[in-house]
């Protein structure tokens, strides 16, 4: 990675901007693309990839509470439906926070969908989209690659596992189709290919197999070898998430050609070749957008009212969005007690399902729960916003009228228990970009 | 009910060894018994004590060359057990914001490196390589691999200063002893 | 199952130790584990096989007795140990010391001087007195204000392997050894045990298993089964809880005092470190336990007195076990004796039933052979003698040369040294494996340095029932990452090949996870705190329907 679109022209005078965005994820990229899609000038500072390049690859909005896996995906709610679900039965939840404006997910995805072009379109309902685990991710947006595996509406599958690489098990992922028949899964089985081969032996890291896959003649050698392998009936062929690196990658229909099969991909752990795409595509589209992007970290900050410099370029902006992530992004930390580094935001914890600003000083095991599953308040800890997203003081009143917040430095959502992750800073990030371009 | 407390249990021994004060089977380290043996309560365990420290130690602190400290490195040096200095802290602590996300391995391949190497990872300098100092040694042909273009600066979500951590293992390396 | 020798209860170092050796000396035995081997206290201990110097006064014969046996340990497990140079800083209330407090680091001075005499039983080194600024040089971390220390040798070890390799001995000279196996009844007849009523916690399948001696080994469970089963056994159990931090912050321990007067130490061990530890009396359910923040605090509080930057650096677990100290009444907690007790149950009318309590890590094989020759004794028939001593557990007959093997295999040095460390010869069985099927030397983590072919081999080779048995086998999840990287891996890898469904593949990795989470919910915290989402993150398709 070079140092960004602008850093590098060293010595260049202060920059003045409509908006200013903290942040290089999710969150930071739809607040940059919707206040300069409403004509606003942004400047983007963005230390390295976040949380966002370390996800699944699919976007999360909402699932359906307490969907088991017999109920059939046809009669599960849509995620705007889902959300306000969240919304009503959550109010500490950020779908809460901004009251009606959770509707506005209806215009959220299908602009994240046409600004980001490696995701499928947004169909007004959930695709339901195979993990290694089993299980199976329900999703608003997922990449093209994953599309046609959702498992709401695809043929019989075949989960494709390649022989030599351990890191993802056809067996596991086939059961895991398999035992959501009810709900209206295709019927899957499993199958092994011969792995990818380099010169050194077995390829066992993702991001290599990817790279190794985009090689020409690869993804043909592989679809011919995956024609060989398929059971007769299958429709798709369910791959393990390394189909390309690149965003504009075409493995997966190179593959799709040479079986004669729809090919897709699963969701992804980490390390994510799904997210490092999405992570590609984020950048592209801030570029495309015209957004001038500076590579560096913000350490000391006192708002909008005062100009910031990083890496020597003085930045100042009327308004600004802070989309920095949460402690994988930096964007709150606990050092003893919980807190928001940069400026130095009051940080809302929970217990016992009331949450207050004087929580953050508890003991994380105060703020945590003996189950490992159970929603854990000390990991969704963050700001608290009004509903105009701009982060609120102790007494409730918004710090200043021109910041803003989106992403996970907003507390009340953990995707890891909500499975509302990406689907909130996707959301935040769009509204946050509105209103700090005064739209 | 007790019938035996502590190592004072010869009576129950089937072996016929006469375990005094819980000497292992077989006589073993019988020249060494003289020395360990005769105290049997806290008055001569004191005495005893009392003794060394108004003789014995003295007389063996005058038997002993070079300060402590050499004496001290030439115990533990030659096994690679050395001090830590506070630069060599610092870096520890920044290396410890690793979250082993593996980020940094996909933006370097380690081009340079065998497979085995490769198959480790960039990350794995900030976790497996750089936490013992002593376990360091392993890790020179991995470090040997990074081909110090800084390529890798900016892609950690932590913030974890890459290249200089590596150069700092590095450097730590070359003043090392050869390997434990 | 059918008639035995002798029926060990516990899978701890105690029962491990005593089925070796009672397995070597040519008698059919049992071991019966509720859990896995090493679940209690024998594996979440401070990992060292010291030589007692805080005894050298008090019960003199327990240092020379665990000095002697940390040399037979070195002996049948060279791979095992590594050595561990401690710090004893002399520290005062103010600035100048008092001619007391001179007076005291004197014979702090001599006492430890005194220890060296031991030293070389266990191949130790001796120890040096240091200057303020020598202490400094060899560890600028100290705060400042010191009167120099004292140094004394020690050897850490991996204690779960201990148990391991004991229970792999045992089974090689015939034992069975049965763990997620939980002795529910013990049978008796006449005044005598005859056997145990025992069930299998994972299958629900239980049976009967006969023999004239049963020897409780069950540690801080003894209490209850013997109250289940009409006979006492006293204790008082003590929490003890360590705390881990991500690196070595240094490669010598210090030795210090917390807060309340106790000893505490901050340590390296492998390539972590530890702090350690409280001991508070505990009334609750051994199967109950985690740490509190409050604990949490106490060990950091004492640690930073003389060590400050362990408030900078990153703790990835804190863990427990139960201290099965003898029970006196009217003594502190740290006051009470170290020392180990054999009861035997015959006036209880349980004639040929046998319990120990008590004991340190570093004597185990002394203690073992102290139940075993009571054993022997009660069956009245001779044996051959004890060779516990002289007998290498396996892995243990030679150290191969890591980095030998690590060229010879194709795989990185660090991995090589790895497996060496924790399996010893056996390290170039594990290699060939990966030789055989080049699949296996996938890296599964980089944190640790733990390829599949070791997990494979741990799943085939070393009572491995369940996944998180390989926490104990193998550190799967247990380093700072908690399993981002192995967790799932490791979980198909052992599924194959114990034959799990995958529903069961994800029931085992969420019960892996979940006793990470409970290690680190009082500690979450700085760079941790990101670890643990990430952690999350990764791991949510486990719970989804």
């Amino acid at each position: 990675m070079t140092n960004g679109s602008d850093a590098s022209s060293g010595g260049a005078g202060p920059v003045a901007a409509d908006v200013l965005v903290v942040g290089g994820g999710m969150a930071a990229v739809m607040a940059a693309l919707a206040a300069r899609d409403a004509g606003a000038s942004v400047v983007l500072v963005r230390r390295s990839p976040g949380a966002t390049a370390l996800s699944s690859g699919a976007i999360g909005v909402a699932p359906a509470h307490g969907a088991t896996a017999a109920d059939p995906f046809s009669g599960r709610p849509g995620p705007v439906d889902s959300a306000r679900r969240i919304a009503a039965a959550r109010p500490d939840h950020p779908y809460a926070r901004l009251g009606v404006a959770v509707g506005r997910l209806e215009e959220a995805l299908p602009f994240a969908a046409a600004r980001l072009d490696l995701l499928a379109p947004y169909t007004g309902r959930s695709r339901w989209i195979a993990t290694p685990y089993g299980s199976a991710a329900e999703c608003a947006l997922c990449q093209r690659t994953m599309a046609p595996g959702d498992l709401a509406v695809a043929g019989p599958v075949a989960a494709v596992g390649f022989r030599g690489h351990l890191g993802w098990d056809a067996r596991l992922v086939a059961h895991g189709v398999a035992r959501l028949r009810a709900a209206g899964a295709p019927p899957a089985e499993a199958v092994e290919i011969d792995a990818f081969r380099t010169e050194a032996g077995a390829v066992a890291w993702p991001h290599e197999l990817a790279r190794a896959l985009e090689q020409p003649g690869a993804a043909e050698e592989t679809g011919a070898r995956l024609r060989e392998a398929l059971p007769p009936g299958t429709e798709v062929a369910l791959f393990p998430p390394v189909l390309g690196l690149a965003s504009q990658s075409s493995v997966c229909d190179r593959i799709a050609a040479a079986a004669g099969v729809a090919v897709a991909e699963t969701v992804a752990d980490v390390p994510s070749v799904p997210g490092l795409r999405l992570d590609q595509a984020l950048r592209a589209a801030l570029v495309a957008a015209g957004v001038r992007v500076v590579e560096g970290s913000l350490d000391e900050a006192r708002g909008p009212s005062a100009p910031v410099i990083v890496r020597g370029l003085e930045i100042s902006a009327a308004a600004w969005v802070l989309a920095s992530g949460r402690f994988i992004g930096g964007g709150i930390v606990r050092r003893g007690a919980l807190l928001e580094p940069l400026l130095n935001l009051p940080v809302e914890a929970s217990e016992g399902g009331a949450a207050g600003f004087h929580l953050a000083r508890r003991p994380s095991a105060s703020l945590t729960q003996r189950e490992r599953g159970a929603p854990q308040p000390l990991l969704a800890a963050g700001l608290r916003v009004d509903d105009r997203l701009r982060p609120v003081d102790t007494r409730g009143r918004p710090v200043h009228e021109a910041l803003f917040a989106a992403g996970a430095v907003i507390g009340g959502h953990e995707h890891a228990s909500d499975g509302t992750g990406l689907g909130v800073a996707m959301l935040t990030g769009y509204l946050a970009g509105r209103y700090a371009s005064g739209r | 009910m007790r019938v035996a407390r502590g190592a004072r249990s010869a009576a129950t021994s089937s072996s016929g060894d006469p375990r005094e004060d819980g000497a292992a089977p077989g006589g073993h380290e019988r020249a060494r018994r003289d020395t360990l043996t005769p105290v049997p309560s806290r008055f001569s365990a004191l005495a005893y004590l009392g003794y060394r420290a108004l003789l014995a130690h003295p007389l063996k602190l005058l038997k002993e060359p070079g300060s402590g400290r050499e004496r001290f490195l030439a115990n533990y040096a030659p096994e690679g057990l050395l001090p830590t200095s506070e630069d060599e802290r610092r870096t520890g602590e920044e290396a410890s914001a690793c979250i082993a996300c593996g980020l940094c391995d996909a933006a370097c391949d380690l081009a340079g490196a065998v497979p085995a190497i490769r198959a480790l990872g960039l990350h794995a300098t900030f976790r497996l390589y750089s936490k013992s100092s002593v376990e360091l040694p392993w890790a020179a042909a991995a470090l040997d691999a990074c081909a110090r273009c800084t390529g890798c600066e900016g892609v950690c979500p932590t913030g974890v200063p890459i290249s200089r951590i590596v150069s700092s293992l590095r450097e730590r390396l070359a003043r090392y002893p050869a390997r434990p | 199952m059918d008639d035995f020798d002798v029926i060990v209860v516990g899978g701890g170092v105690n029962g491990t130790g005593t089925a070796r050796d009672l397995a070597m000396r040519g008698l059919s035995v049992l071991l019966l584990e509720k859990a896995d081997l090493a679940n209690g206290a024998s594996g979440a201990n401070s990992g060292m096989i010291h030589g007692g110097i805080r005894y050298m006064l008090s019960d003199r014969h327990v240092t020379a007795l665990a000095c002697r046996d940390s040399g037979y340990i070195q002996r049948i497990a060279p791979h095992l140990l590594f050595r561990i140079p401690f710090l004893l800083p002399f520290t005062s209330r103010s600035e100048a010391r008092t001619l007391a407090e001179r007076a005291a680091h004197y014979a702090t001075e001599v006492y430890v001087g005194t220890y060296d005499l031991f030293q070389p039983l266990k191949r130790g080194k001796p120890s040096a007195r240091l200057t303020p600024e020598e202490l400094y040089q060899l560890e600028p971390g100290l705060r400042p204000g010191l009167h120099g220390a004292v140094t004394f040798d020690e050897w850490g070890i991996d204690s779960h392997r201990l148990c391991v390799l004991n229970a792999l001995a045992a089974r090689e000279h015939g034992a069975k050894i049965r763990t997620w196996t939980e002795a529910r009844e013990l049978l008796a007849e006449g005044g005598r045990v005859t056997g145990v009523r025992w069930t299998d916690v994972l299958t629900g399948e239980s049976g009967v298993a006969r023999a004239p001696v049963v020897f409780n080994a069950s540690g801080a469970w003894s209490p209850g089964f013997a109250r289940r089963n009409g006979f006492a056994v006293r204790m008082r159990p003590g929490k003890g809880v360590h705390l881990t931090l991500d690196r070595r912050l240094s490669n010598y321990g210090v030795a210090l005092t917390a807060v309340d007067g106790r000893q505490m130490f901050v340590m390296p061990h492998e390539s972590e470190s530890i702090v350690g530890t409280t001991d508070d009396d505990y009334y609750g359910d051994p199967d109950d336990l985690e740490a509190t923040h409050d604990e949490v605090e106490y060990l950091l509080e004492g640690a930073e007195s003389l060590v400050p930057s362990v408030r900078r650096a990153r703790v990835t677990r804190a863990w427990w076990a139960l201290r099965t100290t003898l029970w006196e009444f009217g003594k502190t907690e740290d006051a009470l004796s170290r020392e180990h007790a054999i009861l035997d149950h015959a006036s209880e009318g349980l004639a040929g039933l046998v319990s120990l309590v008590g004991g340190k890590l570093a004597s185990y094989r002394s203690q073992s052979q102290e139940v075993a020759d009571l054993v022997v004794a009660k069956l009245g028939r001779p044996t051959r003698p004890c060779r516990t001593h002289e007998e290498p557990l396996p892995g243990g007959a030679t150290v191969p040369d890591a980095g030998a093997l690590a060229a010879a295999h194709g795989v990185g040095a660090p991995i090589a040294a790895r497996l060496v460390y924790r399996h010893g010869e056996r390290a170039a069985e594990i290699l060939r494996l990966a030789d055989d099927d080049p699949r296996l030397r996938l890296v599964l983590c980089r944190d640790e340095g733990i390829i599949a072919a070791e997990v494979v081999f741990c799943v085939r080779h070393e009572l491995v029932r369940r996944l998180q048995d390989l926490r104990r086998r193998c550190r799967v999840g247990v380093g700072a990452c908690g399993g981002s990287d192995c967790a799932r891996a490791a979980a198909q890898l052992a599924g194959r090949e114990l034959g799990w469904d995958p529903e069961q593949t994800r029931a085992e990795l969420a019960d892996l996870l979940e006793l990470g989470w409970r290690e680190r919910r009082a500690i979450l915290d700085g760079h941790q705190l990101a670890q643990e989402e990430l952690l999350r993150g990764v791991h949510a398709g486990v719970g989804r329907p």
